[in-house]
């Protein structure tokens, strides 16, 4: 009998481990005199009420004198919290308030209850995993009398278009100030009223003044809302019903400059946010637990980077949640803005001046003027341009322009001797290797969508050899695939050794016999859709054509140089 | 008696044949066309009426004009010559010509032409006794010719060798002039007039003096086009150092120059030899001409990021930062780069595109700050 009720528990939480919906009936089962004993000793610290609460429910709920241990305390307690029907060790309006923010979707309000508060009751280190939930559950129950210090590093999954993932570790120290960050409107549906999100200011590890924090721009972090798009070509409408998954992307922030202010020609707006050292600590480590928990449904109107990102402040930061401004959701992130702009919890002043904003880190200004001078200066020293705009000069061939350069005597003398005008040339190839890299996913995206990867897996297994599938399985299927599997996400903030730390060997894409293979695969690229590959080769060759022209151009800044060494 | 016969018939013949001369006359009829009514009708010379007309004239020999003035000089003419027997009648139909200069217009132009001719030579000989030489070939011209002067070869000689000096020595203070503001060539041609006593007293040393200016200044231009990197000047001014000519004779300088040619030289055809392998990638690439056929992937026009090529508006930019593309791009297409961009510094290179636009300009901006920063470290 008590393996039958043994073997019902373990059912059921495996039930509940591959999602099922449970009945939350209220069961009782045969407990042990030890599990009991053990159950008592990891609530001991808790308040005298809670302790009082849950013995009684685990008396009216478990029965029996075995002594042999079956279940973990931390399995027992789940399964108690899943079927009681005391109100007091139920979820409350609070909890699925702090649920939305922080948690997945994918768990209902009271498994997800039973889980943390599992959790909770039984993790001495959970204040450090979950802050969050940690924090409501003690504003209910009162201190589970953890304290056990956090780890100084909080890891966020940094997302960039030339890696697939990397674990970055922060230090929560590091981080100066936090900023919110705003991309002015852009021109697509999903940007047409800007975007928003947080950016951290993190200090370099050895130099801590303000002047080495702002200017450490590699290092820092942009944390925003953004859908996660599990098929190849956006819908508009699944955007609206919120059947793409949302998570906080972690992205570097001169990942994010380049694509609104470089790719997009969008002005970026930072405003400091009036954080005290303890609230911007506590801010960095919630954010961390939102980034690797939080999965949710993104709408383009209810829950979208504006009024996800208001809902996060709102539990993360007091005096957000304080300012009765904050309790409308603004649902366009031009008006969010705009409302914190005013508010007093920001330093609205920086960015009075946009000059000297843009001179201290506060505003971004589109590179539009500057490319357009660039421009202007290369097609006054040439003979005879072709191209009188950024249009018409981007949609030159690479490799013509490079040789309408070449033949002009006169430009290509002047250009290796004036600096000025070799970076404005090298400016414009540049350009054109981001708008042919954009060209090329796009055209990527495209193929893949017009031909559904098992199909194009099946062609390939029947037209490649072995070695030539698995250079295209790992060289060009893998990192495609990962863009369209949901990201790994964890429950609350990771340590060290839930992040494999030894990586898997890397497989070599660029070996002289992978080359050869890549070839091959290429060629079947191109048979099994000659007319959607097509653009693509395109793309890349154009692309590799910028690249060859812009190393080009870096040689003759090398000359330059090396001219005036000798000098 | 016979006697008296003989002189009474001589008598009545030559009466006889008095008579009938006094009488014999003949009509002719001068018919002109409707256009040409009103025409003149001369005979013989004499003025006999307008046109059409009805002529009794004696009989012989008939020159017949009829004229049609058309202005001051032009007249349409109709000429014909014939006889007219005796008692006859005899109509001419009159076909005027084209118009034509009248006889009187023809003097009076030549008469004009004359006077012309006088006016101009005369004052050809005035502006050649004044020092102009284009007017004293002239007058040579005329007195060789006896156009408007009388004719005389000996005059015509003097004033063209008289002319021969003048030219030179106008050519010469004008190329003087162009010399001393610093043309180079006006002091070659300088240089050519002293050495040849042309327009100006021979003169060895100026010549000298006026080809080494001119030298130096060709040195001078030579450097400056060489600097800025034309070939054949570099080799110029190498010659120029070697020789001496026009800077310092300095043969480490001739060599360095002649070095910096031959080294532009070979940049030159590494060039040529890379738009040549960029015109055969192109080739390469000739089934998928992008900018013009590919099918229904591109709309150039627009901004790139902002337009999806498939009509689907933002989708590209809202994945951007979500997916792995350019790993798998950089795997496919390192295939095909040949250039000298190691495709492995792509990265590299892509951290620096973000900030450069930024130093370029706004050198002051918080972006170009952490790019010099980052350049420190």
């Amino acid at each position: 009998m008590n393996k039958i009720i043994s073997l019902c528990l373990t059912l059921y939480l495996s039930f509940f481990l591959n999602g099922c919906t449970s009945p939350y009936k209220r069961v009782s089962y045969f407990i042990s005199d030890l599990e009991k004993q053990e159950i008592i000793a990891l609530i001991e610290n808790q308040s005298e009420d809670l302790k009082h609460t849950i013995l009684k429910e685990v008396d009216s709920s478990f029965y029996g004198d075995k002594k042999q241990i079956k279940h973990s305390a931390k399995e027992l307690l789940f399964s108690f919290l899943m079927t009681t029907t005391k109100n007091k060790l139920l979820a409350d309006e609070k909890f699925e308030s702090v649920h939305n923010v922080v948690g997945n979707r994918n768990l209902k309000v009271r498994e997800a209850f039973a889980l943390t508060f599992s959790k909770y009751l039984t993790d001495k280190a959970y204040h450090c995993k979950q802050p969050l939930y940690f924090q409501y559950y003690k504003n209910r129950y009162g201190s589970n009398g953890t304290d056990t210090p956090c780890q100084n590093k909080i890891p966020f999954n940094v997302l960039s278009k030339d890696n697939v993932e990397e674990v970055t570790w922060l230090d929560p120290m590091r981080v100066k100030s936090i900023h919110l960050l705003f991309a002015g409107n852009g021109e697509s549906i999903a940007s047409r009223f800007g975007h928003i999100s947080i950016r951290l200011i993190i200090c370099p590890k050895n130099n801590f003044s303000k002047e080495a924090c702002d200017s450490n721009l590699y290092e820092h972090l942009v944390l925003g809302y953004r859908a996660h798009i599990n098929e190849f070509k956006i819908s508009t409408l699944k955007g609206l019903m919120g059947d793409y998954r949302s998570y906080l992307f972690a992205n570097n922030f001169m990942d994010v400059y380049q694509e609104y202010a470089i790719g997009e020609f969008r002005e970026i707006y930072s405003l400091p946010l009036k954080l005290n050292k303890y609230e911007r600590e506590k801010t960095v480590r919630t954010m961390s637990e939102i980034h690797w928990g939080y999965t949710g449904d993104y709408k383009y109107l209810t829950k979208n980077c504006s009024n996800l990102m208001q809902n996060a402040l709102k539990h993360t930061w007091k005096q957000f949640s304080l300012d009765p401004k904050m309790n409308e959701l603004y649902w366009r992130p031009d008006n969010f803005f705009e409302e914190m702009k005013s508010s007093a919890l920001t330093k609205f002043e920086k960015l009075s001046d946009l000059v000297k904003a843009e001179q201290e880190g506060y505003y971004f200004s589109s590179t539009k003027p500057i490319y357009e001078k660039a421009l202007n200066l290369v097609r006054d020293a040439m003979h005879s341009p072709s191209f009188s705009n950024l249009d018409e000069y981007l949609i030159i061939d690479p490799a013509k322009r490079h040789s309408t350069v070449l033949d002009d005597d006169s430009f290509y003398a002047t250009i290796k001797d004036n600096k000025y005008l070799l970076e404005a040339q090298l400016l414009l190839e540049e350009l054109s290797i981001i708008r042919f890299e954009n060209r090329m996913m796009a055209e990527m995206a495209f193929y893949f969508d017009n031909n559904d990867i098992d199909s194009i897996k099946t062609h390939m297994r029947n037209q490649l050899k072995d070695d030539e599938f698995k250079v295209f399985s790992k060289c060009i299927l893998a990192p495609v695939v990962a863009l369209t599997k949901p990201l790994k996400k964890k429950s609350g903030i990771p340590v060290m050794t839930d992040i494999d730390l030894v990586k898997s060997k890397r497989y070599s894409c660029k070996s002289a016999e992978n080359k050869v293979h890549l070839k091959r695969v290429r060629l079947e690229m191109h048979n099994l859709d000659p007319d959607n590959w097509a653009p693509i080769e395109a793309a890349m060759y154009y692309w590799v054509k910028s690249l060859e022209n812009v190393g080009h151009y870096i040689a003759l800044q090398k000359n330059q140089l090396d001219v005036k060494r000798l000098n | 008696m016979y006697k008296s016969c003989f002189q009474s018939l001589f008598k009545i013949c030559i009466l006889f044949a008095i008579s009938n001369t006094a009488n014999s006359e003949s009509a002719l009829r001068v018919a002109c066309e409707d256009s040409d009514e009103g025409s003149k009708i001369y005979i013989n010379g004499k003025y006999k009426g307008d046109c059409s007309s009805a002529l009794f004239l004696p009989a012989g020999n008939i020159k017949l004009r009829v004229v049609m003035p058309v202005d001051s000089e032009y007249e349409k003419v109709y000429e014909n010559e014939f006889y007219l027997g005796d008692n006859t009648a005899k109509k001419v139909e009159v076909s005027l010509s084209a118009p034509q200069l009248s006889i009187a217009a023809i003097k009076e132009r030549k008469r004009k032409k004359n006077l012309l001719e006088k006016e101009t030579a005369s004052a050809a000989l005035v502006a050649a006794k004044k020092g102009d030489y284009k007017a004293m070939k002239s007058v040579s011209q005329f007195y060789e010719q006896g156009t408007g002067l009388a004719q005389n070869s000996q005059k015509a000689e003097f004033w063209r060798k008289k002319s021969i000096v003048t030219e030179q020595r106008t050519a010469a203070l004008e190329t003087l002039k162009q010399a001393k503001a610093g043309n180079a060539t006006a002091m070659r041609s300088m240089s050519q007039f002293y050495a040849e006593g042309k327009g100006v007293k021979q003169n060895t040393k100026k010549a000298k003096a006026w080809e080494d200016k001119a030298d130096a200044i060709r040195a001078e231009a030579a450097l400056q086009s060489a600097k800025a990197g034309n070939i054949s000047s570099m080799r110029e001014i190498s010659r120029y150092y070697s020789t001496g000519t026009g800077v310092n004779q300095d043969t480490s300088e001739s060599k360095s120059w002649n070095n910096k040619a031959e080294l532009a030289v070979k940049e030159k055809n590494d060039r040529q030899q890379q738009r040549r392998k960029s015109i055969k990638s192109k080739a390469e690439l000739a089934k998928i001409d992008f900018f013009e056929n590919t099918k229904g992937a591109f709309n150039w026009a627009g901004e790139i990021m902002r337009k999806d090529p498939h009509d689907d508006p933002g989708g590209v930019s809202s994945v951007f930062l979500t997916g792995p593309y350019i790993s798998t791009f950089a795997a496919v297409s390192d295939i095909t780069i040949t250039g000298p961009f190691n495709i492995t510094k792509v990265s590299n290179l892509k951290k620096d595109i973000s900030y450069r636009p930024s130093n370029f300009d706004k050198p002051n901006s918080m972006i170009a700050k952490a790019y010099r920063q980052k350049n420190q470290y």
